[in-house]
């Protein structure tokens, strides 16, 4: 009885603040005045440089330059969509617990991940306060160790005959066989916070509303180069982004750390089974069917990112494919205006690859043939116009970022440029995708052939900047050359965690032995 | 007590504890010295006798050996070679700075060896990379820049070791390590001097450096180990350690600034004769450097004895060799020195007493820094290197010199004994051999003082070397006079009423730099081109420690070290320094009131406000556009002050600052109101000076600025590149300017990087004027010019020093970064100091020493554009002198006419140079010939 009067609706308020701190410190929090003030400037900064290269005598070379402004559009598309999620940067009121206490079934997929990562989740899930709390292990390996785990935490281990259709189809088994209103799911690397209940039924209180979903936490941020990169983009993401789409009614789920409603659930069919990103596609039926989604911006799972390139490569490949799959759903969706473009907007960002091959590409042609995209232009006119767009759209992504997105996470983004290309490519010829298990734990060997492509095209701008070099060293070939050079400096930072020994990593990055993850119900959210 | 116990509270009290925890050995060897007769006399006489005899020896043999190389190479190569063992001694001088401390304090060797080598081979990368442009620099040949860098990771080392083998008072070991060198040396350079001419000497040089190295660490290696001192103990000793090395520093310096500034000042025979008896001087003085060096090492016990012995050795020392200087012949010193300096008897005598007086201080001023003084010393010394450089820049013949380093030596002597008298006598220095310094015999006191040593020098070894290395690179290559500085040289020969009244009449500058160059003109009596430039110099070089500190206090230790090296070899900040203008002062006061701002917003004490109001007020009354920096500054206070007024009030919010912003502007006003009547009356002059055209106070404008019209997106690179890359030829500006996507790349690094609020506002102070000149160049095109922003340029030293220092978090990138800008920044230094093509560099000095050489009083200089009136004046010739405008002189018999033009791209001198040509020409006058200089050209007419 004591733990359910500590848990009644009365006490929430206190714990969680230091929670919103901490998820404030990495996750940013909305500077409305700030971020108006940077768009509106932004949207100048478009004007004045668009309308100045979109002149008909700029046009040097008509192919390249047709190349140019299709990538330069592309870009701004999406840098158009980004500041009008950051114009919405809200943050969403808190909304006390449901109460009286609702039952809540508890879902983790697990596939083939070890006991050293599946256990702490186990252990945390059950001890989740504020709700009547049911936790299912739903264990598609079928390993008896993890029945062990289960029992151990007095948790339900479930399995089923026949593994189809991989997480989906793992969950919506376990829906069958279970009956709470509502279903938490957590990646079964993904550690939740012991209010991570507390914090989100009560927005399951709101009518419609079909789920409530948190930022996904990489907690190992601090010991792998990439994991830090990739938390970088997952921080833009969740901070921001999240809750500008959260602000619009069209935050779309991500998989994990997130709780449905069951009647939502039930209303389209469970998770939709033939997609490689099922949650964004389940997101998108729910939303066509009226329902409401939430997104609370606070850290209340600690899960694992990608601990070595070739990990983050397949995840990036999951995710690309899946949305890129999913784009002629989203065009054909009944959805209103803003929410099929936000949804859009999320799926075509993994078109933004081709913008950057065509980057790389321009100063190879340039030094190689001679040939220009634009012409009529000194440097002088073409920086005036450019250096206020670039440099504001980069202030833009900082603010919004908060801090979090560095160079390194961009650089990681550049240099898996060809991933969006392949993925592009095996969507196009139809080509089924498998559900690869992002692996949780990193290989400590170097992994250059998972970035083969950015190797190539590093040794390719390398070559042609020397061969300039040696036909001339006019002003405008070292320009050129700059270029290349630049964009080697930024592939190299983008592969450098794929190409460091792991002795090279451990010496730089902060290694401990011990358990990144919220492992004990001791342990504080650590500071960002 | 016991008997040891009482013995030895009668040598020291109050270190009773740390004593009996001794072993027993150790004690009874102290006091038993300390009481000790004639036996520990003789003693200490025979190992320092024997060391002082093996310095010598090995200076004998360094002798001989650059005898024999005087033969067998070429002249040429002879002076690399003389040029290469210059560097080489001041590195090794610099190094063993540390000797002395390492002395007192064995310990300090095991702990700052991994540190002197790293600093040694990083310094060593980098003069190898920059191997080609230093040789260019420096006219040396590259091979001798590579073994140089080769030699540079021995000298650190070579000092520690050394200390080491003084502080056990190994005899054998100092000995071993002294004479291996020039042993070694000679044998080398003479195996290879045939096959590989200077190279082989050079390596003999290098070898020989790293076999006493060898030898020293051989024989401290077999010593037993001293042992880390507790962290709590060093606070105590930093200063004194500081004030040891530095006090050694200055006597060092002491020693050899008079024969390099009376090189410098006086007519060539007086400053060959004063080289000649320096070469004397210098000689018997390095005689006797390892006296108190070997009595730093003994144990405090025997603190008495040892300086007995050592002031008597110095003493005798001296005093022979100016016995053997006043009695040798005339035909010996010509043949030792050459046919010359026959007759230079009467000046060697003096200088060879001064000289024993020098090597006494340095004896009393070691023993003073035992005694935990070193900050007395330290202040003594600087005073004595003061009152020399001051007799010495007013010297006029060898004569004056002499009586300059005479005088520094008296005050040294005199001083050094006064405060020793003042100290009493307890006895302080020197630790046991092979205890633990801590609990060394020396008691509590100099075990404190020992600890702290070791962490000073920790820090400030390689400050000191990185602003040794600034200062040589700011004394290195020189330009001639350029014209504003000879307006201000000319201003500075008037009297003070005469200079005011200039200033208000016909400058644009607040007063504050000419009154400093006023005062040191009249001070000293002559307007070399040293002279005028030693106040930029001097700050510019402080501006390298300056800067350390700055860092250092605002970011930690690795920041500090690598904005100072940065500093050290910045091309603007060398520019700058080499100028008799005020942009030096500028970029001095701006880094300190940035820096007391920063520290003000930190933790808000009044001291800051102090120093903030004081250093601000200054750049004011430096140049007037400080007032830009200053605006964004107090601009930044006013934010911070309604930040926090808006905050949330709480135990832990930090004070207000309005109260003391409001003080610090009445302060400012109040100090800046003498400026109100320069303001009024300058504002008129610029007016008129812009409308009209070739008005001296805006003379160079022309080639500063980077095109007419308009500001455009090239003038910013220009910037940036001149602030932080130095000013190059045109054709090298396109090229660096071309390379402009690298700042795509810089913005993108500095994605979640900008969150931290003392660069914002560094950036702030520094970026803000140069935006708001960009927009009043549209309306004033000269404006936009880094003159008129040269506070940009250590603000972004700063910045880019921190960012250096910390932005990899990887041990590679940690050195590569730094080290990638230093090598950046020192090929624009070599671009900027020697390419002639740069447009900046008026060689006027060639030019008119030219016309000096050719014409006679017979003769007539014909000069434009007018402006160069006070140039002319500075670099005097024996001709008559006439601006172009005037009359065209008349053809005489045997009469030359030289044309000198300059600012020739200037249509209007242009066309005046041309129409004096023609003028000349129809007089009949045939031109002989034409010279180029850089940006200066000479037409002859005979």
């Amino acid at each position: 009885m004591s733990t359910a009067l500590e848990l009644g609706p009365g006490r929430t308020d206190e714990a969680p603040s230091a929670l919103l701190r901490d998820s404030r410190h990495v996750l940013g929090h909305p500077r409305p005045a700030r971020t108006r003030l940077l768009i509106a400037l932004n949207i100048a900064a478009t004007i004045w440089y668009f309308s100045w290269l979109l002149q008909p005598q700029r046009v040097g070379s008509p192919g390249l330059y047709a190349v140019l402004v299709l990538a330069e559009m592309a870009n701004l598309v999406q840098a158009f969509g980004f500041w009008w999620t950051l114009a919405h940067d809200r943050e969403r009121p808190h909304r006390p617990a449901a109460w009286p206490m609702v039952p809540v079934d508890v879902m983790i997929p697990r596939y083939n991940e070890p006991a050293s990562v599946v256990e702490p989740v186990v252990a945390a899930a059950v001890r989740m306060r504020g709700a009547d709390v049911r936790v299912h292990l739903l264990d598609d390996g079928d390993d008896p160790a993890m029945a062990e785990i289960a029992a151990r935490h007095g948790a339900r281990h479930v399995t089923r005959s026949e593994h189809a259709h991989a997480k989906a189809g793992n969950v919506n088994h376990a829906l069958a066989q279970t009956d709470a209103p509502y279903v938490a799911v957590f990646d079964c690397d993904h550690v939740p916070h012991e209010d991570f209940l507390v914090r989100t039924t009560g927005h399951l209180e709101v009518a419609r509303t079909a789920f409530v979903q948190t930022p996904q936490f990489y907690a190992n941020h601090d010991r792998h180069p990439v994991a830090a990169a990739a938390w970088g983009q997952q921080a833009l993401f969740f901070g921001s982004i999240s809750r500008g789409k959260d602000a619009m009614g069209t935050m779309f789920c991500c998989g994990t750390n997130v709780i449905f409603r069951r009647e939502a659930l039930e209303d389209v069919g469970g998770f939709p089974v033939n997609s490689l990103t099922e949650d964004f596609e389940l997101s998108l039926v729910l939303h066509e069917r009226g329902w409401r989604s939430a997104y609370v911006n606070e850290v209340l799972a600690h899960g694992l990112g990608p601990e070595d390139m070739s990990s983050y490569v397949s995840q990036q490949m999951r995710w690309a494919r899946g949305c890129l799959s999913a784009l002629p759903r989203v065009i054909r969706a009944r959805l209103p205006l803003r929410q099929r473009l936000q949804y859009l907007l999320s799926a075509a960002y993994f078109l933004s690859g081709w913008s950057i091959l065509v980057y790389m590409v321009l100063p190879i042609v340039r030094i190689l043939t001679g040939a220009q995209p634009v012409a009529a232009a000194t440097a002088d006119a073409f920086l005036i116009h450019f250096a206020p767009y670039f440099v504001l759209s980069l202030l833009a992504v900082a603010v919004g970022g908060a801090g979090t997105y560095t160079f390194r996470s961009y650089s990681l983004a550049v240099a898996s440029f060809w991933v969006h290309i392949s993925a592009t490519w095996r969507v196009l010829r139809r080509r089924p995708g498998r559900f690869v298990v992002t692996p949780k734990t990193g290989s400590s060997d170097r992994q250059p052939w998972s970035v083969w492509p950015g190797l190539t095209m590093s040794a390719v701008l390398i070559g042609v900047a020397t061969i300039g070099l040696w036909k001339d060293r006019s002003a405008g070939m070292l320009n050129n050359v700059a270029f290349a050079l630049v964009h080697v400096s930024v592939l190299a930072s983008g592969m450098g965690g794929a190409l460091l020994s792991g002795r090279a990593i451990a010496a730089t990055w902060v290694h401990r032995d011990d358990e990144a993850r919220w492992a004990s119900r001791k342990t504080t959210p650590p500071a960002g | 007590m016991t008997s040891t116990e009482l013995s030895r509270s009668e040598t020291s009290t109050g270190a009773q504890a740390l004593e009996l925890s001794a072993p027993s050995g150790r004690i009874a060897s102290t006091t038993g010295s300390a009481t000790g007769g004639r036996g520990s006399w003789r003693g200490l006489l025979v190992s320092q006798g024997v060391v002082a005899a093996t310095q010598v020896g090995a200076g004998v043999v360094n002798l001989l050996l650059s005898l024999v190389m005087a033969h067998q190479l070429a002249p040429r190569q002879y002076a690399h070679l003389a040029a290469f063992l210059g560097v080489y001694l001041l590195v090794h001088t610099a190094a063993s700075s540390l000797t002395p401390a390492v002395a007192m304090d064995p310990s300090l060797q095991t702990r700052l060896a991994p540190r002197s080598l790293q600093l040694g081979l990083l310094l060593a990368v980098v003069v190898a990379i920059a191997a080609p442009g230093a040789a260019r620099l420096s006219g040396l040949p590259v091979s001798a820049v590579v073994l140089m860098a080769a030699a540079l990771p021995g000298a650190g080392p070579l000092a520690l070791a050394r200390g080491r083998l003084y502080g056990e008072q190994h005899v054998l070991g100092v000995s071993a390590t002294l004479a291996s060198e020039p042993l070694v040396r000679t044998a080398v350079a003479l195996a290879l001097v045939g096959s590989l001419g200077l190279t082989g000497a050079l390596v003999g040089v290098v070898v020989g450096g790293y076999l006493a190295l060898l030898v020293a660490w051989s024989v401290t290696r077999r010593l037993p180990p001293r042992g880390q001192v507790a962290a709590a103990d060093r606070p105590l000793g930093q200063r004194t350690a500081a004030f040891t090395a530095a006090s050694f520093l200055v006597v060092a310096v002491i020693a050899a600034q008079d024969v390099v500034i009376a090189g410098r000042l006086l007519p060539d025979l007086d400053s060959g004769v004063f080289a000649a008896i320096s070469t004397l001087g210098g000689a018997a003085f390095f005689a006797t450097s390892t006296i108190p060096l070997m009595m730093l090492g003994n144990p405090a016990g025997r603190a008495r004895q040892a300086l007995g012995s050592a002031i008597v050795l110095t003493a005798l020392g001296s005093l022979a060799a100016v016995a053997v200087a006043a009695s040798l012949p005339d035909q010996a010193y010509a043949a030792l020195l050459g046919e010359p300096y026959a007759a230079i008897r009467w000046a060697a005598v003096p200088y060879l007493l001064a000289m024993a007086a020098l090597g006494l201080s340095r004896v009393l001023l070691a023993h003073l820094c035992s005694l935990g003084r070193g900050g007395q010393a330290a202040v003594l010394a600087c005073l004595a290197a003061g009152v020399q450089l001051l007799l010495l820049l007013r010297a006029t013949d060898v004569t004056g010199a002499v009586t300059a380093t005479a005088a520094a030596a008296t005050v040294l002597l005199i001083g050094s004994t006064g405060l020793l008298l003042r100290a009493g006598a307890a006895p302080a220095y020197g630790p046991s051999p092979g205890g633990h310094p801590a609990a060394g015999a020396s008691g509590e006191v100099t075990g404190r003082r020992r600890v702290g040593v070791g962490r000073w020098l920790q820090a400030a070894w390689p400050l000191l070397l990185v602003t040794t290395v600034g200062a040589g690179l700011r004394l290195l290559v020189t330009r001639s006079i350029w014209v504003d500085e000879a307006i201000s040289i000319q201003q500075a020969q008037q009297t003070f009423g005469q200079l005011i009244h200039q200033l208000i009449a016909n400058d644009v500058h607040p007063p504050l730099f000419a009154v400093v160059l006023w005062a040191v003109v009249h001070l000293t009596g002559s307007t070399s081109e040293l002279v005028v430039r030693m106040p930029a110099l001097v700050v510019g070089t402080a501006l390298v420690p300056i800067s350390y500190a700055v860092a250092r206090d605002l970011w930690g230790r690795r920041a500090g070290l690598v904005s100072a090296i940065l500093f050290a070899v910045a091309p603007i900040a060398i520019w700058y320094s080499q100028e008799a203008r005020m942009y030096a002062f500028w970029m001095l006061f701006a880094t300190v009131s940035a820096w007391a701002q920063l520290r003000v917003l930190r933790d808000g004490r009044r001291r800051h406000w102090a120093i903030f109001t004081l250093a601000s007020v200054a750049s004011l009354w430096t140049q007037w556009f400080a007032a830009l920096p200053l605006m964004v500054q107090h601009t930044v206070f006013l934010t911070e002050i309604v930040r926090r007024r808006r905050g949330r009030p709480s135990a832990a919010a930090p004070t207000s600052l309005l109260k003391p912003w409001l003080a610090c502007v009445a302060v400012s006003l109040a100090l800046f109101a003498p400026l109100m009547p320069y303001l009024q009356a300058q504002v008129g002059n610029v007016i008129s000076a812009s409308a009209a055209a070739g008005v001296p106070s805006q003379a160079g404008t022309s080639v500063s600025s980077t095109g007419q019209g308009s500001p455009d997106i090239y003038a910013v690179f220009a910037n940036l590149i001149w602030a932080l890359w130095g000013y190059h030829s045109d054709p090298v500006m396109v090229l660096l300017s071309a390379l402009w996507p690298v700042l795509l790349l810089g913005s993108f690094a500095m994605l979640g990087r900008g969150r931290d609020r003392e660069t914002t506002v560094l950036l702030l102070t520094a970026v803000l004027p140069v935006l708001f000149l960009f927009l009043a160049a549209f309306e004033r095109r000269q404006f936009f010019e880094l003159r008129y922003f040269t506070s940009l340029v250590p603000l972004l030293l700063l910045v880019m020093g921190r960012t250096a220092a910390t932005w990899s978090r990887g041990q590679l990138g940690r050195v590569l970064l730094p080290a990638v800008l230093t090598v950046s920044l020192l090929s624009g230094l070599a671009d900027q100091q020697v390419n002639t093509a740069n447009p900046r560099v008026y060689d006027f000095r060639g030019a008119l020493t030219f016309v000096a050489d050719r014409g006679d009083s017979n003769d007539v200089m014909i000069y434009a554009p007018v402006f160069l009136k006070d140039e002319v004046a500075y670099y005097q010739t024996a001709t008559s002198v006439l601006p172009v405008s005037g009359v065209v002189p008349r053809r005489a018999p045997g009469r030359r006419v030289f044309v000198l033009g300059s600012f020739l791209d200037d249509k209007a001198t242009s066309a005046a140079v041309g129409t004096a040509l023609a003028q000349l020409r129809a007089t009949g006058l045939r031109l002989a010939q034409v010279h180029t200089f850089a940006n200066v050209k000479v037409w002859e007419f005979s």
